[in-house]
């Protein structure tokens, strides 16, 4: 029976991590979807002829909450490999273009020493392999230059994007129509406040996110915040409550025949907290072990393994401190009842 | 009623069943507190009382010399002489090659044995035996009635309800306890 109790707490302990741990990373896979899918990439897009001044972009992105941003102008037909080659749809991008495309999408940015091209995965390019080094020829352009490519999930700028490439813009480029910036995910109101108070609606600008009504998702921070395991180790403590209660209801007898042989009440109360505590920190012992299994788990997973060494922790000491608070529950008031009840 | 035993006295209290005889057991231990009248045990040791109790209460998950050093921890006696005193104890009532063995083990009959052991072994001032043959074989009964009325020896007060008059031995006082009270 006692190792049966022992069993149950270990697996409730080892239960709330495990949920802590699962809810951390399921936020952070809504948090990285919802990046992928464009929410925290904001669009300043001229309109009515207007252009965006790249300087004025490139600033923005040196602003507070701004990760990274680039000036696109186009797009354009470039020619893959040759002249002659086929065509595939090109933007111009001024400013940290690779830096840019691995913001959105939370990848490293590889170690590019000449200034490099940004294949979307459904390029032809891109699904050849990433990092790579392409021949791509500009539009009038006799020859092919040869650049350094990586290839990344440009969805996040758009359904536009798909099968785009971006490439630095030269002088003599056309003017950019776009501004694209990489958002923190908590300064996403901020960082729109200030994109339209740098290109105001008023002057032919319009921002907007990537991700159509991104302000309906819940973020991967609210989704954790929310999170229902983050109250698990409460339940976990009442469980713990029902349980002692429980045991000492099987012990009342042997208890009572201590009772009954002279033992005082607080010695009585003093040895069901002891025996209780006993089982909890036996209980601890397993849950500890079976924890470092999750850990090994979750580790490869970018998981935050603190969340549920908390919980875990939480439950581990509020079922402590319940201990004595169980034990000096009222003992039965009369021992001859409570030795009969076996 | 009115009773009043000294040290040296071996009392065995008779009668139909349900007369409360377990009750005047209960209430001179403690157990039960009077609603009228007292109990004054008048003793320098904080635990007198110990008992042969009808039911058989053990600690059922420890073993039987542990069961019978229970008076002796709870007194707080020197762990030697409890057990030195619990295996004559064990002895005596017949059950000293069971020392080790889980209580759970044990049968009705030998559970009430260790019970008697225990009260033997206590070397408190009062035992108080609640039908402590009941579960006996003829000459385990009189073996540990004989052991229960040699404590009176001892300076200890033996109180025993039963119905086995037959296995009391000599020199043990017999009262009857009816609805009008206690009779010599």
């Amino acid at each position: 029976m006692t190792l049966a109790i022992v069993g149950l707490l270990a697996a409730s302990y080892t239960g709330v991590a495990a949920g802590e741990y699962n809810s951390a990373a399921h936020a952070l896979n809504v948090g990285a979807s919802l990046r992928a899918d464009g929410m925290y990439t904001l669009i300043v897009e001229a309109t009515n002829g207007r252009q965006i001044n790249a300087d004025d972009c490139l600033a923005l992105g040196r602003s507070p909450g701004i990760e990274s941003s680039v000036a696109l102008a186009g797009p354009i037909q470039a020619h893959l490999y040759e002249p002659a080659g086929p065509l595939v749809p090109t933007w111009l991008a001024t400013g940290p273009l690779v830096r840019f495309a691995a913001s959105i999408t939370l990848q490293p940015p590889p170690h590019i020493g000449t200034a490099g091209a940004v294949i979307d995965v459904d390029s032809t390019l891109g699904a050849v392999g990433s990092h790579r080094n392409i021949a791509l020829a500009l539009p009038n352009s006799p020859t092919a230059d040869h650049v350094d490519a990586v290839v990344y999930d440009l969805a996040a700028l758009g359904d536009g994007f798909s099968g785009n490439a971006l490439i630095p813009a030269t002088s003599g480029s056309a003017a950019p129509s776009f501004c694209m910036m990489s958002i923190a995910p908590d300064a996403r109101e901020a960082s729109l406040e200030l994109a339209q108070r740098a290109f105001p609606s008023v002057g032919g600008y319009s921002a907007h996110w990537a991700l159509s009504n991104a302000d309906k998702f819940q973020s991967g921070q609210d989704v954790f915040d929310d999170r229902p395991s983050q109250w698990g180790w409460v339940a976990v403590i009442v469980l713990m409550v029902v349980v002692y209660l429980m045991y000492l209801r099987l012990r009342r007898s042997d208890l009572a025949v201590y009772a009954a042989n002279g033992m005082n009440p607080t010695g009585v109360t003093f040895l069901a907290g002891v025996e209780l505590a006993i089982i909890t920190i036996a209980a601890l012992v397993v849950a500890a072990v079976l924890d470092c299994a999750l850990v090994w788990h979750y580790s490869g997973e970018g998981t935050p393994l603190k969340v549920g060494e908390i919980a875990a922790t939480r439950a581990a000491l509020g079922s402590l401190l319940v201990v004595p608070l169980v034990a000096l529950l009222p003992q039965p008031s009369s021992i001859v009842e409570a030795l009969k009840d076996r | 009623m009115e009773l009043a035993l000294q040290p040296g006295d071996a009392v065995a209290i008779t009668g139909p069943s349900g007369t409360g005889k377990s009750t005047l057991l209960w209430l001179l231990g403690g157990l039960l507190q009077p609603t009228t009248g007292a109990v004054d045990i008048s003793t320098p040791n904080p635990h007198p009382i110990a008992w042969v109790l009808q039911g058989l209460y053990s600690l059922s998950a420890r073993t039987v010399l542990h069961n019978t050093m229970l008076c002796g921890v709870i007194d707080g006696a020197k762990r030697s002489s409890i057990v030195n005193q619990s295996q004559l104890a064990l002895h005596a009532v017949g059950l000293s090659e069971f020392a080790a063995t889980k209580i759970r083990a044990l049968s009705g009959g030998e559970l009430q044995r260790v019970a008697v052991a225990r009260a033997l072994a206590s070397g408190r001032p009062v035992i108080l035996a609640d039908e402590p043959t009941n579960q006996l074989d003829r000459t385990n009964a009189t073996n540990v009635m004989h052991l229960l009325a040699e404590e009176r020896h001892k300076g200890r007060v033996v109180v025993i309800v039963t119905h086995d008059t037959a296995s009391l031995p000599a020199g043990v006082r017999q009262m009857q306890l009816t609805p009008e009270g206690l009779t010599c």
